[in-house]
């Protein structure tokens, strides 16, 4: 290729670099962005923050680990000593879900383009991301069940029932109405581990406190623990302490909700 | 296993997807968790056919660091994000024009595209996670449980 040629490209290419810089400011600092794209189509936005003494703060600002996070991508152990480790080879820092770096006047456009490098580099992950189709939800397990198998003990079951306790509102995932004298009204709650077993426990036996003295301690309740193996033993038995029984599913074993329910309800409801 | 992506348009529709925490057990959970959530409900929708259906839904939250541009909020079904809120310096919009600030994520179910940016209105000025937090899932539709039981007055250990 002749010399005049490349250097024409090289100016083209400056000329585009150029055109495609953004900047602005945001908070009092300033943002860049890079023509480049990360994996999951950003331009990896670069902050600017002048410290005392001639000193620039180059960071990230946390939007790489915060943008993974919303598609999926967590922060655990693992990414973040490798996150370290590609900050490490550029002379980058990451710390507190953040690539970021001090630097002088000097190697401010340097440390600008390392950042850079690391937010892009941190993105080749979300080409791995596929869908996960779940197994039947187990709301939608429950309610089949119940459906399917009514008997002539309920005359109506309700999902999503509010009841009002001595200071609070609460709400029960199924309530099963009798048909007939003789048969307790039933109410049904899922306490799944996503939220933190404790805090559900807590709420749960607030619940039940709080309904005390009220037409609701008459309900039989069944306390429906998913992903059992998350929870302690101490926070299982203060649940298995306020409730007429338990179901208590390993992950996987959703399924077996479909005989769980009519068994457990028909007992509860036999022994009324 | 139910395939529930061609409801996605139904499912984003719906301003009633209701997740049990209060918004500030989501700060607590902030607090020990460093700034990042993510809650998994079963949301009872009607997908049009008049019958409540139980969508597995994950609700994942970052509102770490100080900067408020660099939180974000967003709904997951099968692990993949169909609906979100968030901030870019730059961004090219869904129709292909350049903007910048804050924006929702549209979904394309067919191609499981979730980088179609529509630009919302509302988030400049927010700067506290309370707000945020209140601003972002009522744009994208999620309801919270507005009371708060808290966790360090019950009597239990």
């Amino acid at each position: 290729m002749e010399q005049t040629n490349c250097h024409s490209i090289k100016d083209a290419l400056i000329n585009r670099l150029a055109q495609d810089i953004y900047v602005g400011q945001v908070r009092g600092q300033c943002v860049f962005t890079l023509p480049f794209k990360t994996l999951d189509d950003r331009f990896p936005a670069v902050f600017v923050d002048k410290k005392m003494g001639g000193v620039f703060l180059v960071h990230d600002a946390g939007m790489t680990t915060s943008h993974l996070f919303a598609q999926g991508i967590h922060l655990t152990e693992a990414r973040a000593n490798y996150f370290k480790q590609i900050a490490s080879h550029l002379g980058v820092g990451f710390g507190d879900g953040a690539f970021q770096v001090l630097c002088s006047d000097g190697d401010l456009q340097a440390s600008i383009l390392a950042v850079s490098e690391c937010i892009i580099l941190a993105t080749i992950e979300v080409a791995t991301i596929k869908p996960v189709f779940e197994e039947e939800p187990v709301g939608g397990i429950i309610k089949r069940s119940f459906a399917l198998w009514q008997q002539s003990y309920f005359a109506s079951i309700d999902q999503r029932v509010a009841i009002k306790g001595r200071k609070g509102s609460h709400t029960m995932d199924f309530v099963a109405y009798p048909a007939r004298e003789g048969v307790p009204t039933v109410a049904m709650k899922v306490l799944a581990p996503s939220y933190s077993p404790q805090a559900q426990a807590e709420r749960y036996g607030f619940l039940v406190l709080d309904t005390e003295r009220t037409i609701y301690e008459q309900w039989r309740r069944i306390a429906v623990i998913t992903k059992v193996e998350q929870w302690k033993q101490a926070t299982l038995e203060l649940v298995r302490s306020l409730s007429s029984r338990t179901i208590e599913l390993h992950t996987g074993e959703e399924r077996e909700l479909s005989h769980l329910v009519p068994s457990d309800v028909g007992a509860l409801v036999e022994a009324a | 296993m139910a395939n529930y992506f061609p409801h996605v348009d139904t499912i984003r529709a719906d301003q009633e997807k209701y997740f049990d925490i209060s918004i500030p057990q989501m700060e607590r959970d902030f607090d020990a968790n460093g700034g990042y959530v993510e809650y998994e409900q079963e949301c009872s929708i009607d997908l049009g056919d008049g019958e409540e259906t139980f969508v597995p839904l994950k609700l994942n939250l970052t509102c770490m660091g100080s900067l408020v541009e660099s939180w974000s909020a967003s709904l997951k079904l099968h692990s993949k994000r169909i609906d979100g809120i968030d901030w870019h310096p730059r961004y090219f919009d869904r129709y292909g024009v350049e903007r910048n600030g804050w924006h929702r994520h549209d979904f394309d179910a067919v191609n499981l595209d979730d980088k179609l940016r529509v630009p919302v209105d509302g988030f400049d000025g927010i700067d506290s996670r309370r707000q945020f937090l209140g601003h972002a899932l009522r744009t994208i539709g999620v309801v919270w449980n507005g009371v708060d039981h808290g966790t360090d007055e019950l009597p239990f250990d």
